[in-house]
């Protein structure tokens, strides 16, 4: 099936989606958040396959690039994710629900894009489910890791290379203060879901879920980090994490 | 993105299935050339690290419409119904593209922007199309000298760690150091590596040529005057590409055409992860389309 693509979002901040089709009548919606950096590329095949799947089991879903990333607007310096994130998100619910003609969706976020995910859905109503797939909600481990010292050099100014893309001093100073406090009372219905290798890393995250009183789930899938340039290409797609998401969404 | 580029998403070729993104000068192209930009690997249209983003920016900022697309079953892209063969498949790709921008955009002739599979791509279309009139390849396929050789071999065979590692593996590990096994871009003998396909040659440049099929494609293709940018990055065949006049030295008579230019990027790596390396790629390419009078 041919994809529809297209650009959303106003003159000044163009993002770029993919729109796919609920099969038959489909009343609910999902956008997907995409990961920052590399791990977007890595991921890219499997979030349309998700993407397909999600379509063909009845849900109208919305792929898009961050503001500054894939092919939206913007060059990578431009953005300060998660925070600047949240309104290219905002954008992209909106128009989900313009063009599908459904009143709410759910999110689904990938490493960096959870923390995003988890920013915007207690700010909307319209926001009834959210998907924390493998998130960055640790900031300072996840800027060690893009910045250690094999990956990283001096780019300009205040900027260096990270595994591929440019990380400006204001994009360390946003993803440093991401913790699990950004998960609140008022967050939606979450699935956590992470890969069943060392999952008490995100025990932090457990933790802030259960003291904020969000009624959530906890799921665990065999398979690949897709986002890895390592298994890019040669690991597959995760069928296992794909199929809980499926399942759980409503 | 500057305001003097505006991009759009297309869809394209047998029911709309092949996806671009179609960046425009602002002003409106100038002449009736367009670029196209094919996948790199299996990376979606943006490019290694984003960069075929930023090649395509650069040079519609110069006056040129620019179709970043993804490939038959790559990206956003459907897989093709028609074939199953793969060569086949691209060759129907790139000629949709053509076609598109041909009926949509007015284009006559086109340049090919390629990196690494994108490469061998931009060169197997230039040589079957003659309104491909410029090439920009990037990690091509790369030959061997016997400079090469000895810059590749010199300093491991003073090694003593590499004649301690060669010796446990017996006979196999002296054969292979000596030999410099490696690498996986075209040998300079004339079988290609294996598996090889059904070779199409003379009528079709192969996925991978023997540096007797490349020296003919070459005469060719600057005989026909078809201008070419060749950039080698410093890791991606550095076994078999590690100085600037490789290129020359492998195939000297085509080398000296004024259509054929290139570069040898040595700190640069096969997927440019670093902002200097993009920056100093994307001003040669600039400045070769400015030489080149491709472009205003």
């Amino acid at each position: 099936m041919a994809a529809n693509v297209f650009y959303f979002g106003d003159s000044e901040r163009r993002l770029f989606g993919v729109y796919h089709a609920a099969a038959g009548r489909g009343r609910r919606g999902i956008v997907l958040c995409n990961p920052w950096g590399g791990e977007y590329l890595h991921a890219h095949q499997t979030l349309r396959v998700l993407a397909q799947r999600l379509a063909e089991a009845g849900q109208h879903v919305l792929r898009f690039d961050w503001y500054g990333s894939g092919d939206s607007a913007g060059e990578c310096t431009e953005a300060t994710p998660p925070g600047s994130w949240a309104e290219d998100l905002g954008w992209a619910i909106d128009e989900l629900k313009d063009i599908a003609n459904v009143r709410t969706v759910s999110l689904i976020g990938l490493r960096l894009g959870a923390a995003a995910a988890a920013l915007v859905a207690p700010t909307r109503q319209d926001v009834k489910a959210l998907v924390l797939w493998e998130p960055v909600l640790e900031g300072g481990p996840y800027l060690d890791e893009l910045t250690d010292d094999r990956a990283s050099s001096l780019a300009f100014e205040d900027t260096v290379d990270a595994r591929g893309f440019c990380l400006t001093g204001a994009m360390r100073e946003a993803m440093a203060t991401v913790t699990p406090d950004l998960i609140g009372s008022r967050q939606p219905p979450t699935l956590l879901l992470c890969g069943s290798h060392d999952p008490s890393r995100h025990d932090r995250i457990r933790q802030r879920l259960a003291e904020a009183g969000v009624e959530w789930a906890d799921e665990q899938y065999d398979g690949p980090s897709i986002w890895i340039e390592e298994q890019f290409g040669s690991s597959g797609i995760p069928v296992a994490a794909l199929k809980k998401v499926t399942e759980w969404l409503p | 993105m500057s305001e003097l580029v505006r991009e759009r998403a297309v869809s394209f070729g047998p029911d709309a299935g092949l996806v671009g993104i179609l960046a425009t000068p602002g002003g409106g192209p100038v002449g009736d050339t367009a670029v196209i930009l094919p996948n790199a690997g299996v990376i979606h249209r943006v490019g290694p690290n984003r960069f075929g983003v930023r090649i395509a920016r650069t040079i519609a900022e110069l006056g040129l419409p620019v179709l970043r697309m993804d490939l038959s079953g790559i990206g956003d892209s459907a897989p093709r119904r028609d074939t199953t063969d793969l060569q086949e498949s691209v060759e129907r790709d790139t000629d949709a593209a053509m076609a598109y921008l041909s009926e949509a955009h007015g284009a006559r002739t086109f340049v090919f922007v390629g990196i690494c599979s994108g490469a061998r791509l931009s060169l197997r279309t230039a040589f079957r199309d003659t309104r491909v009139t410029a090439a920009i390849v990037i990690d091509p396929p790369a030959y061997k000298t016997a400079r090469a050789v000895a810059s590749h071999l010199g300093p491991r065979l003073v090694r003593p760690r590499s004649w301690r590692t060669a010796l446990a593996m017996g006979n196999r590990g002296i054969v292979d150091l000596v030999r410099g096994a490696g690498g996986n871009a075209a040998e300079g003998a004339e079988e290609a590596p294996s598996p090889p396909a059904p070779s199409s040659w003379p009528d079709r440049l192969p996925e991978w040529p023997t540096k007797r099929e490349m020296g003919e494609a070459l005469d060719r293709l600057v005989g026909r005057g078809t201008k070419m940018y060749w950039i080698y990055t410093g890791d991606a065949v550095s076994q078999l590409y590690n100085y600037r006049d490789q290129l020359r030295d492998s195939f000297p008579e085509a080398c000296a055409s004024p259509h054929l230019d290139w570069e040898f990027l040595e700190d640069a790596a096969h997927d440019f992860p670093t902002e200097a390396s993009r920056r100093v790629a994307l001003q040669l390419i600039r400045d070769w389309l400015a030489a080149s009078n491709l472009v205003g």
